[in-house]
């Protein structure tokens, strides 16, 4: 297997420096169709589920006469629903996702002020729990057997079945609502008086919460393949081999096994994406935190019908980001898939 | 150590399905109705009343009780539902080859990459009228075959080039024939162990929709949840024992599947969180 991997990329050396930028561009317009048609059946099932859209939008003050009337002619009864998703696509494409009335601003304002709140929580949570969740499952797939890895494998199979959503209440009700260690909600305190230092640390201790509860559960998942990756590597031959020639087992398992081992997680991680982003959608809404999940819950309590589409938009393009960024990242490391 | 730990998952199981099935009969009070005629409500657990009783004086007991039946009647016919449409595709698509399989994998391509719980939420909360039980487990049962369909067609495409099924071919059998007497049988394991991780995640799933109250009818675990998580403060047993109900059906499938597939080892199907 080794062999042949190695004659592979020998003989396909050549090509892949020639087609990489090619081949980035076909990947990002496949991910572009891939967002377009996803937002598009978004569109057309909440278009169709939600009926007449102006019934909860007329009610608002804040509406321009004028405003409703160009509404009217774009989206009113009058027209038909291929009309109106021709309206609606057209603006998306150019990078226009409509007007937000209910916060007075275009919806791509609205999602760009949040937009960094969520990020910030996604990727801090999705390096710390990739990195410790690799380094549990290899250790738990050195020391099989032993009784604290059979301890810590019956908490991560547990924690694994716990719904992340359930976690973050529960690190509610006891860290804010009992011991009120950390603060209830939002992502900064309001204060102004506070040095550089002071925000930083103030930050820190708003995320510190939603932060958990999302990490907990990835790490209980990226254990377990990690885990299992690790095992079917431990058996095979080359590790025999070193072993007979007295390497240690420290550089056995690390610079061996565990090197083999971590390219299915690579896989693993970019197929997480998705569930990733539902995780922080519920449990921005459990701790206040202000993302783009919490701006979705509101946006549905006021029946703001174009920032729902367009976070579902943002959603979309943020999943198929994923999912191209795994496919690269796994190309990178692996030279048996540069084709 | 694999049989003991076997047999305590089936335990589990069949005390849920127990509890599930015989909820109407053993729950001991009325779910929608009050539990004394003074009126006690909002009291912390106690001997009584064991999850203790909602601010209406609803006995928190009955309700989780009568909640765990609705989330596992939804997972188990959104799964079922699944399963049919996911396996139907993925045999098509093996079956057809050619053109018409590179096709039908590019269109499930595209359909794997919708965030799944976004557009559902989306389209469930901002309709205009409430859904029933049977339109949330159409709508969750029809958005959730896609990766059923692409392990049922690659297993199909493996199957296909095995030689019982070319002797099947040579001796004049159809291709219904092939598919109902010598593929299907071999994919029900595969089938199985889908169908019971399946179900703990698309109770996760329906949980956290109506957490986020998009779905209100059928005060499922997760409506509970909704309900409960507006009083933390105040009444936390609202929250936390609906969310326990919610884990350990989780945990019951979990465990379930794994021993299911030690059993049968398809190496492809496992457990993975909502999406």
């Amino acid at each position: 297997m080794v062999d042949r991997s190695s004659q592979t990329n020998c003989a396909r050396q050549g090509s892949r420096t020639l087609n990489i930028g090619t081949r980035l561009i076909a990947r990002l317009a496949q991910g572009l169709v891939v967002v377009i048609i996803a937002s598009s059946i978004a569109f057309l099932l909440i278009k169709s589920l939600k009926g007449d859209l102006f019934s909860d939008l007329l009610m608002n003050p804040n509406m321009s006469a004028e405003r409703i009337e160009q509404l009217r002619l774009q989206f009113g009864p009058n027209t038909t629903l291929l009309q109106q998703y021709w309206h609606w696509i057209t603006s998306v494409l150019q990078g226009d996702l409509l007007w937000s009335d209910p916060h007075q601003e275009p919806v791509v304002a609205s999602i760009a002020r949040v937009l960094p709140n969520t990020l910030a929580l996604m990727g801090l949570a999705y390096c710390s729990s990739l990195v410790a969740g690799i380094a549990l499952g290899t250790w738990q797939a050195t020391h099989e057997g032993t009784l604290p890895r059979r301890a810590s494998r019956a908490i991560t199979f547990t924690v694994f079945s716990l719904p992340d959503f359930w976690i973050a209440i529960l690190l509610q009700l006891v860290f804010v609502t009992w011991l009120g260690w950390f603060p209830s909600g939002g992502t900064a305190s309001f204060d102004s008086n506070l040095s550089t230092g002071e925000q930083i640390l103030d930050q820190l201790h708003h995320i510190a919460l939603p932060w958990l509860a999302l990490t907990l559960v990835d790490v209980a998942v990226f254990a377990r393949y990690q885990r299992a990756a690790m095992r079917d590597v431990v058996g095979q031959q080359f590790l025999r081999t070193a072993r007979a020639k007295g390497v240690p087992e420290g550089v056995i398992t690390w610079k061996h096994a565990f090197r083999v081992s971590v390219l299915p997680m690579i896989t693993i991680a970019g197929l997480y994406f998705p569930a990733l982003l539902v995780g922080a959608i519920l449990i921005e809404n459990v701790f206040g935190w202000n993302g783009v999940g919490r701006l979705l819950t509101t946006a549905i309590g006021n029946r703001d019908f174009f920032l729902v589409s367009g976070i579902v938009v943002v959603g979309s393009a943020m999943t198929a980001l994923g999912s191209l960024l795994a496919d690269l990242a796994r190309e990178f490391v692996d030279p048996r898939l540069r084709a | 150590m694999k049989d003991a730990q076997t047999r305590r998952v089936l335990g589990l199981l069949v005390m849920f399905v127990l509890l599930v099935l015989g909820a109407p009969y053993f729950s001991p009070y009325n779910p929608d109705g009050d539990t004394t005629v003074s009126g006690t409500p909002s009291q912390p657990p106690s001997l009584a009343h064991p999850m203790g009783t909602d601010r209406t004086d609803r006995d928190l007991f009955s309700r989780v009780l009568r909640g765990s039946q609705t989330s596992v009647i939804i997972g188990v016919s959104a799964v079922a539902l699944m399963l049919v449409l996911g396996t139907s595709f993925g045999i098509v698509a093996a079956m057809s080859g050619g053109h018409i399989d590179t096709v039908l994998m590019r269109v499930l391509d595209i359909c794997m990459s919708i965030p799944r719980f976004l557009v559902l939420l989306a389209a469930i909360s901002i309709a205009d009228t409430a859904y029933s039980l049977p339109q949330i487990i159409l709508l969750i049962g029809l958005t959730g075959w896609f990766d059923t369909a692409r392990i049922i067609r690659g297993e199909v495409s493996a199957l296909l080039t095995r030689d019982w099924v070319f002797a099947a071919r040579a001796s004049g059998s159809g291709t219904l024939r092939i598919v109902t007497h010598h593929i299907f049988p071999h994919l029900v394991p595969i089938l199985v162990v889908m169908a019971t991780f399946g179900i703990g995640r698309t109770v996760v799933l329906e949980a956290g929709l109506s957490f986020l109250g998009a779905l209100s009818s059928g005060a499922s675990l997760g409506h509970l949840l909704h309900e409960g998580f507006s009083a933390l403060g105040n009444r936390w047993w609202l929250t936390i024992f609906p969310g326990l109900a919610i884990v350990l059906i989780v945990l019951a499938c979990n465990a379930l599947g794994d021993a299911l597939r030690d059993v049968f080892a398809p190496e492809q199907v496992h457990a993975w969180p909502t999406t």
